[in-house]
C-alpha cells in the first residue's frame, strides 16, 4: 500500500461532556438518500427511465469502541462513564441516557480533520482477554438514537 | 492491479481526483443487453401477435477510494455527494471508466449514462484485522446509471 494514504491515527471521543480515551475503533457509516431510476413505458412502448428521488437522507451505523483495561487503572474511569450511560439505558426516558457523540478524526500531527456527531446511546458491552497478554478489553456498541442528528464535518 | 481511471462529474467537482485519493476497486457494471421476441399462435385466421422485451437497462455498481494525505476533506465531502442529489436541480452525469494496459493506453473504455449517487459508505478503523497495520479510511460509493455503451 502506498504511504501517502489517509490514517486515522488519532480519534478523540467524546461522550455527552466527558472525553473517553479509547485504544480502538471500529466505524462503519452508510449514508443512502433512496434515489433510484424506475422503469415505465411510453406510448411508444419504449422504456423510460425517471429518477425517483428519496425524501430523507439515511444514515445506518455500526459504531464500536474498545478499551484496554491496563494494570495500572489509568482507563478504568472511561470504562466507568461507559458503564454508566449503558445502565442509564434502563430508564424509560431517552433524556436521561441518550448523549451527544463525537468522534474527532486527526492524523498523526494532532490536527483534526473530520468531525462526526451524533445523538447516541451506549447499546452493548463486551470484554474479551487477550490469551498473550491476559489484559481485559471492553468493547461498547454505539447506537444512533436520532438519525437526524448525524453529521459529518470539516 | 490494472491501472483504473475513472471521470464522474460529481466526483471530479468534490475533489476526487488523482490527488486526493486512489480508485482501489470498481465493480465493473455489469451488462446485459437483450430482446426477446415471442409470437403467439392464437385462433386460427386471428393475426399472429408478436411481442418483443427489452433487458432492463438500469445497472448498479460500486467505486471504492482509499482518500490520501491530500484528501482530508474526502469524508465530509461524500455526505455532501448523497445530499446533493435530493437538490432539485441535480443533474445525472455521464460516467466513465478506463481500464489501461501496462504502458498506460487505454484497454477498455466503458460509459454508463445519468449516473446517480445512491449511497455512501464509510470505513474507518484504527487497525486493518488482515495486515495488523495502521487502518486507513475507505469511502465505498454505491451508483446508478443506464446501459452502458461498449466502445
Amino acid at each position: 500500500m502506498a504511504d501517502n494514504l489517509l490514517i486515522p491515527a488519532i480519534v478523540h471521543f467524546n461522550l455527552g461532556s466527558s472525553k473517553v480515551s479509547i485504544t480502538d475503533y471500529h466505524i462503519a457509516v452508510s449514508l443512502e438518500n433512496g434515489a433510484q431510476y424506475v422503469r415505465s413505458i411510453n406510448g411508444q412502448a419504449k422504456a423510460v427511465y425517471a429518477i425517483h428521488k428519496g425524501g430523507e437522507i439515511k444514515q445506518t451505523a455500526d459504531v464500536k469502541v474498545s478499551i484496554l483495561k491496563t494494570p495500572d487503572k489509568k482507563f478504568d474511569d472511561d470504562i466507568k462513564k461507559i458503564e454508566k450511560n449503558l445502565n442509564a439505558t434502563k430508564e424509560n426516558n431517552p433524556d436521561k441516557y441518550v448523549e451527544n457523540m463525537l468522534f474527532s478524526i486527526a492524523t498523526n500531527d494532532d490536527k483534526p480533520f473530520t468531525h462526526m456527531q451524533f445523538q447516541g446511546y451506549v447499546s452493548d458491552m463486551s470484554s474479551e482477554v487477550d490469551p498473550e497478554t491476559g489484559l481485559q478489553e471492553v468493547t461498547a456498541e454505539l447506537s444512533i438514537y436520532d438519525p437526524v442528528s448525524f453529521v459529518i464535518k470539516q | 492491479m490494472q491501472r483504473v481511471t475513472i471521470d464522474y462529474k460529481h466526483f471530479n467537482k468534490a475533489g476526487f481526483d488523482s490527488k486526493t485519493c486512489s480508485v482501489s476497486a470498481v465493480g465493473m457494471p455489469n451488462q446485459r443487453t437483450s430482446t426477446r421476441a415471442t409470437i403467439y399462435d392464437t385462433a386460427t385466421r386471428a393475426p399472429l401477435f408478436q411481442n418483443q422485451h427489452s433487458a432492463q437497462e438500469v445497472v448498479t455498481f460500486t467505486v471504492e477510494f482509499l482518500p490520501f494525505i491530500t484528501g482530508k476533506q474526502l469524508l465530509a465531502k461524500a455526505y455532501s455527494l448523497v445530499q446533493e442529489v435530493l437538490v432539485d436541480k441535480y443533474n445525472a452525469e455521464p460516467f466513465t471508466l478506463c481500464l489501461h494496459k501496462k504502458d498506460g493506453s487505454i484497454d477498455t473504455k466503458t460509459t454508463v449514462n445519468d449516473v446517480i449517487v445512491q449511497k455512501a459508505e464509510l470505513f474507518l478503523n484504527r487497525k486493518n484485522e488482515a495486515t495488523g497495520e495502521m487502518g486507513y479510511i475507505r469511502i465505498r460509493f454505491t451508483l446508478q446509471g443506464l446501459q452502458p455503451d461498449k466502445k
